[in-house]
């Protein structure tokens, strides 16, 4: 069984087409795969749907739609939610160790998505390979020390 | 922070009597009078538990049925108790959802006057389960796709039109986050 854990920006490609759609969908149906993410990450992407709502972009019965497409692969155990506990605790810590010690550029969220892929790699006792659309936090996943031999990267480019 | 309850009841007296109960235990709650009014508070902001009268004056032009089924596609994980003048004159047949039967079948209906020790000990259970469930997204979404359900290509084909607005969303909300 392996272990992948995807962030918001790589998940959006499982509701939208493009690049990496057909990986994302591969993860998703392969049933010796286990994908999970963050309950940050269902916030992110309704905040997004939320934003082209207002955008007049879509409307309701599409957002609606949207929300229930993520909750149909949760319900389906195609993506498992990893619940955050200590998770802003412990997104502080890398904060300083990435951000301050390393001088990367690591947002808030970027924090908290690292930190629970690392919380889902200790809870397996297995690598995780983090599944992200954002180059710069996957040089910082291969870069740093603090994620091996926890994570590795799996960028995908749209 | 949100309340845990929220008590509608177009008479205050019972609103009051409720809330004042609720809070002795330590649950937060906030009452409505307006049924209308509830909705939109339960709009900004939604609670774990609703406890709803069954009967609203004609003026209010809903009953708690209505209220019930629109509060439900807002936070569709939400406990509902029924509180009524009669159960057995205000409740024909015809009239019952499935909700409605659940709650029924779960005993979270109450006949006035109210007995509020009953009532209480149901909120506490509610609340307890709801606690139970939060670790458990999987049971949270499988009670939002219990009434149909909508496949990601189903979205990608809606969401098309909008590609390049929602990769931005998705974008901007991290930069914000």
């Amino acid at each position: 069984m392996s272990n992948y854990y995807i962030d918001t920006c790589a998940l959006k490609w499982r509701y939208l087409s493009g690049g990496p759609t057909s990986t994302i969908n591969q993860l998703m149906d392969d049933p010796d795969t286990t994908l999970l993410t963050s309950e940050l990450t269902l916030l992110e992407w309704s905040s997004a749907l939320g934003c082209v709502y207002r955008e007049n972009q879509i409307d309701y019965q599409t957002f609606k739609s949207n929300e229930l497409a993520l909750m149909s692969d949760m319900a389906n155990d195609n993506l498992i939610v990893y619940p955050m506990t200590r998770s802003i605790e412990r997104a502080r810590y890398l904060i300083e160790y990435v951000g301050i010690i390393n001088r990367r550029a690591l947002r808030t969220g970027d924090s908290i998505q690292l930190v629970t892929a690392l919380e889902v790699a200790s809870a397996a006792h297995e690598v995780v390979t983090f599944v992200t659309c954002d180059r710069k936090l996957a040089n910082i996943i291969r870069d740093l020390d603090t994620f091996q031999p926890f994570l590795t990267a799996l960028l995908l480019t749209p | 922070m949100s309340e845990q309850v929220l008590v509608i009841d177009d008479e205050k007296d019972a609103v009051d009597d409720i809330i004042f109960a609720l809070q002795m235990r330590k649950i937060t709650c906030r009452g409505e009078t307006d049924p209308r009014a509830a909705i939109e508070s339960f709009r900004v902001s939604p609670t774990d538990v609703v406890i709803v009268d069954y009967l609203f004056p004609p003026s209010a032009g809903v009953t708690g049925v209505n209220v019930i089924a629109e509060l439900q596609t807002i936070k569709p994980f939400t406990q509902f108790m029924l509180i009524s003048g009669r159960i057995d004159r205000d409740l024909d047949e015809e009239s019952l959802t499935e909700e409605l039967r659940n709650i029924i079948k779960a005993n979270r209906y109450f006949q006035k006057p109210i007995d509020l020790h009953k009532l209480i000990e149901t909120v506490q259970d509610a609340l307890r389960s709801i606690e139970s469930q939060s670790t458990s997204w999987k049971s949270i979404a499988q009670q939002y796709v219990s009434k149909g359900s909508v496949t990601a290509e189903q979205v990608r084909q809606l969401n098309e039109r909008i590609k390049e607005h929602l990769i931005k969303a998705v974008d901007e909300t991290r930069e914000e986050s």
